[in-house]
């Protein structure tokens, strides 16, 4: 079966930092959330899937092509949005259109049109006139025009108001109602990872996670409101406490059975929220495997 | 046939928006003009080196004087100098022979427009120049000036890929341009005792046919050069940006 996206061990190395990607498969309806801190390599990971920076080692397939080979076709298969739009300012966006829906043999002005019109991006305006978060928008509705297979943002929300940051959401969700679509997305915004994602992916300090199922990663964690404070310093599992008696665990079974066999009473259990389980991953280094 | 019909419609894009710049360039052409028409007499006799100098400087800023700022040649990010442009459409599903080609079209039009208003009309006002070249070799000085024009200027375009620039990436640069500058001079100043403007007037003069063959074929080989170096730096530039 060829998947969509396909990446095979690679690595890349820019001065100090170093990014390796062991195996990652997208399949075909599913949008992945690529999660890291600042600098943490999210946007070199993109560029390198778009082989615009080249890895040193690996391999990186588009539908079964490699994207360094001499051939570029399978540029056809992706939007790319990058987090800046470099080299469009003395354009209008009706000139982009234009642009973009002669390279994309698969423009869908229907696409472009809805998603512009409802956030009233001013089309004849030159790029460099827009504010940040309508030169976000007007990005968006380019990409959403190509109309591909596979659509990568990175962080497409950042500069974005929130009526206009729902309607996104809406937007891509419905997109994806048809089942043949790849989206990739890399966001600090946890509102958006929570409703848009299936997989999340970390990436800390250049090492990169396998492909994680957002409902599995959530129900491995539990947080557990203790009666008294447990006396050990760290009971199994245990990942944080907070208030001395609030446990956070990614082993809840193990936790439990220690605090029976120990006697201590669990006052309350709760599924944690995943901007919270996102915090613990990012700033603890914690790279789980789920 | 199929590239350079895709090649230039991403040039019209281009055009699209660097219109008022071709006002630039014609002001630029219309200034050389005046000063090639005065300085034009006392060249032809003496060999005065400014003259040379000035053509080559009036030659490498025609490729770029026409791009607006959001398409030259700049800082992208720590190590990499490239045209924000091409790294846009370096994203898009643009095959690379397009987009490489796409590149040397506007540049080489505002040459042609350059150099041919600027020899033209040289030719027109100078009774000295007109002294010295009869029309049909003048046909074949202006073939080899927009030769020579296409093969300097080449390097713009094919500098839009970018580069990576290292410490002393600028200093031998501007070395390059100095030796080139001082090798001109000891070639045909010193050793030649001509300007190099006057020797391709004598060349023109005295072997007409083969000068226009010779002029077409070197700028088709640095061409040629051109657009393998800029296909290669695609390939090579890491775009962080």
């Amino acid at each position: 079966m060829t998947f969509p996206l396909t990446i095979r061990n690679i690595e890349k190395s820019i001065d100090e930092f170093h990014l390796n990607i062991q195996d990652l498969t997208f399949e075909e309806g599913t949008i992945s959330a690529i999660v890291g801190t600042n600098g943490a390599g999210k946007s070199t990971f993109f560029k390198m899937l778009m082989n615009l920076v080249k890895q040193d080692n690996g391999e990186i397939e588009v539908f079964g092509h490699s994207v360094r080979g001499e051939d570029d076709a399978w540029k056809q298969q992706i939007a790319y949005q990058a987090q800046t739009m470099i080299g469009c300012d003395a354009f209008t966006g009706e000139q982009l259109r234009n642009l973009m829906a002669e390279v994309y043999p698969s423009w869908d002005e229907s696409l472009f049109r809805r998603f512009s019109e409802k956030l009233n991006i001013p089309l004849n305006k030159k790029v460099q006139k827009l504010s940040p978060g309508v030169k976000t928008k007007l990005n968006l509705a380019l990409n959403f025009g190509k109309n591909t297979p596979i659509l990568m943002l990175d962080e497409p929300t950042a500069a974005m108001d929130i009526p206009s940051r729902n309607y996104f959401i809406q937007f891509l969700l419905e997109l994806m109602e048809r089942g043949d679509r790849t989206v990739l997305i890399a966001s600090h915004q946890a509102d958006d990872i929570k409703k848009l994602a299936d997989y999340l992916v970390f990436i800390n300090k250049g090492s990169v996670t396998r492909l994680l199922e957002k409902d599995s990663l959530v129900s491995s964690y539990r947080l557990f409101w203790l009666k008294e404070e447990p006396q050990v310093s760290r009971i199994p599992g245990e990942i944080k406490r907070t208030y001395k008696k609030v446990i956070l665990s990614n082993h809840p079974e193990a936790t439990m059975a220690y605090l029976s066999k120990n006697g201590l009473v669990i006052v309350d259990e709760q599924v944690p929220e995943l901007e919270d389980i996102i915090q613990e991953i990012l700033m603890e280094g914690e790279m789980i495997n789920v | 046939m199929d590239t350079m019909r895709k090649a230039f419609w991403l040039a019209k894009l281009e055009l699209d928006v660097s219109k008022k710049h071709y006002l630039l360039l014609l002001l630029i052409a219309g200034i050389y003009t005046f000063f090639f028409y005065l300085t034009m007499p006392p060249y032809l006799e003496e060999n005065i080196f400014l003259l040379d100098a000035f053509l080559i400087i009036y030659v490498g800023s025609l490729a770029f004087s026409i791009k607006p700022k959001n398409f030259q040649y700049q800082k992208l990010d720590d190590g990499l100098y490239a045209s924000p442009y091409f790294a846009m459409l370096n994203q898009l599903p643009i095959k690379r022979n397009v987009l490489v080609a796409s590149r040397f079209i506007l540049p080489y039009l505002s040459i042609f427009i350059g150099i041919t208003i600027v020899l033209v009309g040289t030719y027109i006002f100078s009774t000295d120049l007109r002294e010295a070249i009869e029309p049909l070799p003048m046909i074949a000085l202006i073939i080899t000036w927009l030769c020579i024009s296409f093969s300097i200027g080449g390097i713009f375009p094919a500098s839009d890929p970018g580069d990576q620039i290292k410490r002393f990436t600028f200093f031998w640069s501007y070395m390059i341009i100095i030796v080139f500058f001082v090798g001109m001079y000891l070639i045909f100043q010193v050793w030649l005792d001509t300007g190099f403007f006057k020797w391709t007037i004598q060349m023109a003069n005295d072997f007409t046919i083969l000068s226009i063959i010779v002029s077409i074929l070197i700028a088709c080989l640095v061409t040629w050069y051109w657009f393998n170096h800029a296909k290669k730096q695609i390939q090579k530039n890491d775009y962080l940006q």
